[in-house]
């Protein structure tokens, strides 16, 4: 349907949502060190990018939106990008970019003007072409459009359109959350099909976090962060370098870039009888992890599941948060060792936390039928699960306390009060009742 | 069952009173202290046994020291009647415990009449139903005090009948949610400052601050950008109106500094104007006309030197004359001078080679007497002593010798091969002399042997042994001993002799030897190893003849046995008698007798015909040898006599050959007139001889030559002399020489005259020459003085000098207005210089000096603003590296979201806590209200009751288990916080609806004493009915000391019995 023997081959680089020196969340009890480290990990992470660019010998790079946090307003991520714009430049490597979501157009940026290298595409879909570095050639045609604000409930995709004239090859760029994709809010929502309509032959896209193929003809990709920061972002996080064959197909291969790589790990209480097992099935998972480690610092949080005779001894936290320390400790010495040039970063597994989200061992089907003070609690949860309107209540008196702080209320609310958490909630609380109540039932006798 | 009858006998101050108890309800009215409360308590002593002394007032102790007791009266559920008599035990005092001590008597009659004794127990359980003194005394006898003890209905008794049987007491709730609320209270609370989580929000705030002027970091960075290009773009106009001031003020002040110059040029330029202007005075005009002048002095003064100088050197030319003749001929002289010393060195010369040549002549003749007198020169010419022929000479000498040579080995070679002859044939006859003796032995010997032949004697010998075999084989022979010792004695003697000879010869020529090898060779050593070698072969020889010996000695011992079969034997003796001629006869001498029946003999015969064949063997092999050496001998001989005969032949040849050879070297001799009799060698001797003799010839005649060469070269020098100048005077012969150095003298005077002409000739000419340069150079002066006058338009030199002056002065004068130029414009470009003179033209001195000041005043200004600026800009770039460096180190975003996760962390830890506290809470009310117990629900109702509604229930909180009344518009109120009345209200309805549930079937009476005390109108009416209500389950024996109370009752309950006290 489109002729390709005029095409030239050329290769770019595709990233998004750098994230410039937003801070790891969901961390607490971080020594100097890693907190250092973790800091600057989104630069390294940028570093690489930059690097890679250098080494690939790429012809340009498109960046999909949200490069830095405006919220954050932090005047060293706007130094570095200039600086990594800088070495870019030294090497006569264009970029374009997009602003998103969290790096709007109206948001606080650093007023000096960009060099003339990096195109910054404004609030109306603009096309640039693009020009091969080995001969100057233009290669393809560079669309992008930018968030003027904060929030863009638009679907801007519809305002690409490929130029039927030009064979040139064509990159979009655009940072939207498509086909509604949850955990994201729904920034200039669109569908796959609206992309694919355009004509476009690739899609570089920015926004959902977690890297997707979304289609491969024409390529519409998320390529993730460069760096995850938080346990919602876990996994290898990167690039795509793209190489634009002859024939104008496309090859994206994807490179990490990420400094500090966020796992999460469950661990079943079911088989693990006394604290020594449990406390060995932990180690054994961060020494597995620490075996299987890519050179890379890995941050770590460990789930108990299952339903077990070690429940009560974790819900009461006393005994994980002691495990937690030692091994935080561990690893702090590591750090301190890596810091004295004995071992390295990479070997590195720190525990963010641990989540504790065992059941008693007990049948709570029979549980759910028996005429005690534990069943009909079991029953009026279950009641709670199916009632959303008795769940809100529920959640909303007890956590009724906390809104009184401006702070926690607000921290709540980012927390999300969205249904699936309350339940949580409720859930948690629910084993909870059942360890304290049956706590004292084998303890006391006073059961019926 | 209800009480009939009480019979107080002694209990407290009641001493023998009955009261007789009829209809549900009765009231027992009396003043105070009339004993109702002491009724009440009888009623309980009866039933449980008379309280201790430990208990004090209860135990109701008579006041009069009579009997402690008395008697109850009761009719059971079934009807039967029920008699208790109860006594305290030992009046006299003794304390008690429990009821044993007491004096008891239970009696029950039933409705057919049969009476019963029963103990304590089984009264209690049969007509009380199993109730405990104290729940009784909770319960169904209930004073104000009783009613007021709130703890009594939380003992575990009665617990079960409040709660509901799923939670027990729901202490396990309570304490789980202690524990909760513990937690919580840790980590949260509203309004408090120490939790857990209130600090964590503190440090947050406190985080959150400084994250926020963190923030503020990249707006100030942008302000201070937009500052500095505001600071940049004034920074740059200052700049430019900087420069504006500084240039003017510099020109004012220029202008004032530079006044009086401008004056003083002003001076010049008029007295300038005032010099009349010539055109064109020549440069440098004065100083050049003044070189020319002295120049032109000088140049006519060194002509008048030339010109006389000139004029000497002729004069002195002319007194030299010269004679030219004698320089004519000055070459030739000259030459001849230097050929006169090789005139004079040659006649010395001629005279040494004749002298020289007379001494070789001598020797000549000398040399051709020692060949031959008659030699003479001539012969010396024509004898050729070539090469070819004194070969020839050594040939015959080779010729002469060789023929010696082979002469003399021929002789030597004769004279050997003649002894050689003679010693062979001497070793052949005795070669043949000792076969002869050798052969003459073996048949003397061996005679015994038929056989002649040897061969013959050999085969059948063998045969024999063959035979001597086989018959051995069969038989056992013996050999005569003594046989073959005598055999063997024979021949060791022959041995013995032998050895003899051999030691014999060998000392001889130990002897010998050694003596001849030392004279043959000369050498002593030799001889002593010859000699000691044969000193060893003898004493070899001696051993051996020794060991023979001994050998000898050892085998003088045989023995053989001679086998008994015949038919061998027979074979035996045919071969024998073959081999041997005379077998018994011949064993006299050699063998033993063969007897063919005796094998002894036989034996012994074999042995020695084994030894007479051994020996002969030996004879034979030792006889061969010989043959041999004979043959030997003679053939060698032989050929010695054949060599012998060809020497002979040989040396005739050789002689005849030598008579040739001397034939033929006289005639070479006399063809070389040489005598006869020379040998060959002294031929050689004359060949060297006529060599010298050549030589010398050779010699004289080259001496001839060169003197003859020499006697003519002198001539022509003579001549040559004489024809130079023939003077008269000059015949003689030795004049030669000297008149020619007379000559020579003369030539040297005039070559000097000659020299010293030339030498004036020579300088001459450059005196002219320089004569005529000179008029040139004045020639010249001239026309340039001319020249110079023509340039400055002077008629003369006078005029050319006044014209000069002027023309200096203007030159000083505008050489002074260029240096003010100079001082004053130096280095500014015109528009500035104009500038200048402008202002030094339009303005004084003071209007001058005051816009200096003006100007000066104006540039510092901005020259401040200036300062400013930079310093603005300065501190503007140092915040921006401040704000970079300082960006660069923040981490407190990070610390804020790691305090953010914390925060987090513990409110989710609280969330879960209090979602958990709420859902025990709520289950807790859904047991509280909608699970309520029989008991409370009843309770609820009597309270209500009594309140008239005001209260509309009571609840029962779990786990404290405290009691609630649920006000109809205030809510649940707790006990504590109500009116006393209404509290006792509640109390009350508490044990009525109690009673009835732990009642079960035995219906106890109720006793109430005095409750109403605390309660209104309304509330006692209320309470009233309820009574009522109650009376219809149980007996009511209420106490008052109340009219109204009695009154109220009356009202509300028609039929209740009144009993006044």
């Amino acid at each position: 349907m489109k002729e390709w023997d005029c095409m030239l081959p050329f290769r770019f680089i595709h990233a998004a949502d750098l994230h410039l020196d937003t801070p790891f969340s969901g961390m607490s009890g971080v020594p100097e060190q890693l907190r250092q480290y973790l800091q600057g990990s989104t630069f390294a992470a940028l570093g690489g990018l930059v690097d890679l660019a250098i080494s690939e010998e790429v012809d340009f790079i498109v960046i999909s939106g949200d490069v830095y946090d405006a919220s954050e307003s932090s005047l060293r991520a706007q130094l570095r990008l200039r600086e990594a714009w800088e070495r870019l430049g030294q090497h006569g490597i264009p970029v374009y970019v997009i602003h998103g979501n969290h790096d709007p157009l109206n948001s606080r940026r650093l007023r000096l003007a960009h060099p003339p290298h990096v195109t910054i595409f404004g609030a109306k879909v603009e096309s640039i072409n693009a020009t091969r570095r080995s001969d100057g050639e233009t290669v393809a045609v560079v669309s992008g459009i930018s968030y003027p604000s904060a929030a863009v409930m638009e679907n801007t995709s519809l305002q690409f359109r490929r130029d039927l004239a030009s064979k040139l090859y064509h990159i979009g760029l655009l940072h939207a959350n498509v086909d509604g994709q949850e955990g994201h809010d729904a920034y200039s929502p669109c569908s796959l099909r609206d992309l694919q309509n355009t004509g476009y032959d690739y899609w570089a896209l920015g926004h959902i976090h977690k890297r997707q193929v979304l289609s491969q003809s024409p390529w519409i990709i998320y390529p993730g962060n460069i760096q995850g920061r938080s346990l919602k972002e876990t996994g290898p996080k990167g690039c795509y370098v793209v190489d634009v064959g002859e024939n104008g197909e496309a090859n994206p291969i994807f490179h990490e870039l990420d400094h500090v790589r966020w796992s999460e790990i469950e661990i079943s209480i079911e088989r693990l009888l006394t604290e020594e097992d449990w406390k060995e099935a932990v180690e054994e998972q961060i020494e597995e992890l620490r075996e299987n480690s890519v050179g890379r610092l890995q941050v770590v949080r460990i789930t108990f599941t299952g339903r077990g005779p070690l429940h009560s001894l974790l819900q009461s936290g006393r005994e994980s948060g002691e495990l937690l320390q030692e091994l935080r400790r561990r690893e702090n010495v590591r750090l301190q060792g890596s810091e004295n040039g004995v071992g390295s970063l990479g070997s590195i597994v720190w525990l963010a936390g641990v989540k504790v989200a065992t059941g008693m061992d007990i049948d709570t089907s029979t549980l759910l039928q028996e005429d005690s003070f534990l069943g009909e609690l079991f029953r009026l949860s279950a009641r709670a699960e199916g009632d959303i309107e008795l769940l809100d209540s529920i959640v909303e008196s007890a956590l009724a306390p906390l809104m009184d702080n401006s702070t926690l209320r607000g921290l709540l609310k980012e927390e999300g009060a969205n249904s699936n958490t309350k339940l949580e909630l409720l859930r948690r609380a629910q084993e909870l009742a059942s360890s304290l109540l049956v706590e004292v039932d084998s303890r006391g006798g006073m059961g019926q | 069952m209800r009480l009939e009858k009480l019979q107080v006998s002694g209990f407290g101050h009641l001493h023998g009173v009955d009261v007789e108890l009829q209809g549900p309800v009765t009231v027992l009215y009396g003043p105070n202290e009339a004993g109702k409360s002491t009724l009440l308590g009888f009623v309980r002593a009866i039933l449980f046994g008379i309280p201790s002394r430990a208990s004090g007032h209860l135990r109701y102790e008579p006041t009069q020291g009579s009997i402690h007791g008395g008697m109850l009266t009761i009719e059971g559920e079934d009807g039967a009647l029920w008699s208790i008599e109860r006594y305290a035990g030992h009046a006299d005092g003794r304390a008690l415990s429990g009821t044993r001590g007491d004096r008891l008597r239970i009696t029950k009659s039933d409705l057919d009449g049969r009476l019963q004794e029963l103990t304590q127990q089984e009264m209690q359980r049969e007509l009380l139903g199993g109730m405990s003194k104290e729940m009784f005394k909770q319960l169904f006898a209930v004073s104000l005090s009783e009613l007021q003890e709130v703890s009594a209905l939380q003992s575990e008794e009665m617990s079960r009948f409040l709660f509901h049987a799923g939670i027990g007491g729901g202490a396990a709730v309570l304490r789980g949610e202690k524990k909760l609320a513990q937690e919580m209270d840790k980590l949260y609370k509203p309004r408090g400052r120490n939790q857990e989580m209130a600090q964590m929000l503190q440090s947050l705030d406190r985080l959150r601050q400084e994250t926020d002027a963190a923030k503020a970091l990249l707006p100030r960075y942008n302000e201070v950008l937009v500052e500095l290009e505001e600071v940049e773009a004034k920074r740059a106009k200052c700049t430019l109106e900087r420069t504006l001031s500084l240039h003017e003020a510099n020109k004012l002040e220029k202008a004032a500094e530079i006044r009086t110059e401008w004056f003083k040029r002003e001076a010049l330029l008029t007295e300038l104007g005032a010099l009349p202007l010539h055109r064109g005075f020549p440069e440098q005009g004065l100083i050049r006309w003044e070189t020319l002048q002295g120049e032109k002095e000088r140049l006519l003064l060194e002509i008048q030197e030339t010109n006389r100088r000139c004029d000497v050197l002729h004069s002195e030319m002319a007194s030299l004359i010269l004679n030219q003749d004698i320089l004519d001929h000055s070459g030739e002289l000259n030459m001849l001078a230097g050929l006169m010393p090789g005139y004079e060195s040659r006649m010395k010369q001629i005279a040494e080679l004749e002298s020289e040549a007379l001494t070789l002549r001598g020797q000549l003749a000398q040399c051709l007497r020692s060949i031959d007198p008659v030699w003479r020169v001539e012969d010396l010419h024509n004898f050729a002593g070539t090469v070819s022929e004194r070969e020839n000479v050594r040939r015959y000498i080779s010729r002469f010798a060789e023929y010696d040579k082979v002469m003399e080995r021929l002789h030597t070679e004769r004279f050997k091969q003649e002894r050689e002859i003679t010693a062979l044939k001497s070793a052949y006859t005795s070669a043949v002399s000792r076969m002869e003796e050798s052969k003459l032995n073996g048949l003397h010997q061996f005679d015994v042997l038929i056989p002649q032949d040897r061969a013959e004697i050999r085969s059948l010998w063998s045969e024999t042994k063959l035979e001597l075999d086989r018959w051995r084989e069969i038989s056992m022979s013996k050999l005569l001993d003594s046989r073959a010792t005598a055999a063997e004695a024979l021949t060791q003697d022959r041995m013995r002799s032998l050895y003899y000879r051999l030691l014999g010869g060998g000392a001889v020529l130990t002897v010998i030897l050694p003596a001849g090898l030392w004279m043959t060779t000369g050498e002593l050593w030799i001889a002593a190893i010859g000699g000691g070698f044969m000193i060893l072969f003898d004493l070899f020889l001696w051993l051996g003849f020794k060991s023979g010996r001994t050998k000898g000695k050892n085998s003088l011992r045989r023995a053989g046995h001679t086998g008994n079969v015949s038919p061998v034997e027979a074979r035996l003796s045919t071969l024998l008698s073959k081999l041997i001629r005379h077998p018994l006869t011949a064993a006299g001498k050699d063998m033993s007798s063969v007897s063919s029946i005796d094998p002894e003999d036989w034996e012994l015969e074999e042995r020695q015909l084994r030894q007479l064949m051994e020996g002969w063997y030996l004879w034979d092999q030792r006889h061969e040898v010989l043959e041999a050496e004979v043959l030997n001998c003679r053939s060698r001989a032989t050929a010695a006599i054949d060599e012998l005969q060809n020497l002979e032949r040989e040396l005739s040849r050789r002689e005849a050959a030598f008579d040739d050879l001397v034939q033929e070297w006289e005639s070479w001799l006399s063809e070389r007139k040489l005598p006869r009799d020379l040998s060959p060698e002294a031929a050689l001797e004359v060949f060297r001889l006529t060599e010298q003799g050549g030589e010398l010839l050779s010699r004289i005649e080259g001496l001839s030559y060169k003197i003859s060469g020499m006697q003519k070269e002198n001539e022509d020098f003579k001549e040559r002399c004489r024809s130079l100048r023939e003077t008269p005077e000059g015949a003689a012969r030795t004049s030669v020489i000297s008149q020619l150095q007379k000559m020579l003298l003369e030539l040297e005077a005039q070559l000097e005259i000659k020299s010293r002409r030339d030498i004036l000739a020579i300088q001459l000419p450059p005196l002219e020459e320089e004569r005529d340069r000179l008029e040139d150079r004045l020639d010249r002066v001239l026309t340039l003085e001319h020249n110079l006058l023509t340039e400055a338009h002077a008629e003369e030199g006078e005029d050319y000098l006044r014209r000069g002056v002027i023309a200096a002065r203007r030159e000083t004068l505008e050489k002074e207005v260029r240096q003010c130029d100079l001082v004053m414009f130096g280095g500014l470009d015109d528009e500035r210089k104009q500038q200048l003179e402008l202002l030094l033209h339009n303005h004084t001195g003071e209007e001058l000096s005051r816009q200096v000041k003006e100007a000066r005043e104006t540039a510092e200004e901005t020259e401040r603003n200036w300062q400013n600026l930079q310093e603005q800009r300065g501190r503007l770039l140092q915040e921006q590296d401040s704000l970079e460096a300082r960006c660069k180190q923040e981490d407190l975003s990070q610390r804020f979201a790691e305090n953010k996760a914390a925060l987090s962390e513990s409110i989710d830890n609280y969330a879960v806590m209090a979602v958990c506290n709420e859902l025990i809470s709520r289950v807790r009310r859904i047991y509280e209200e909608e699970r309520q117990p029989e008991v409370l629900r009843m309770a609820s109702g009597y309270f209500a009751e009594m309140t008239g509604g005001v209260y509309r229930r009571i609840v029962l909180k779990m786990g404290t288990q405290e009691l609630m009344a649920e006000h109809r518009e205030h809510g649940a109120i707790e006990s504590t916080y109500l009116s006393r009345g209404s509290a006792e209200q509640l109390y009350l309805a508490m044990r009525l609806a109690l009673s009835e549930a732990v009642s079960g079937h035995a219906k106890l009476p109720i006793l109430l004493d005095d409750l109403f005390v605390n309660f209104d109108a309304s509330r006692m009416g209320g309470a009233i009915s309820v009574l009522k209500e109650v009376s219809n389950r149980h007996q009511i024996i209420m106490m008052t000391c109340h009219k109204h109370v009695v009154d109220e009752i009356m009202a509300k309950i028609p039929g209740s019995q009144i009993v006044q006290l």
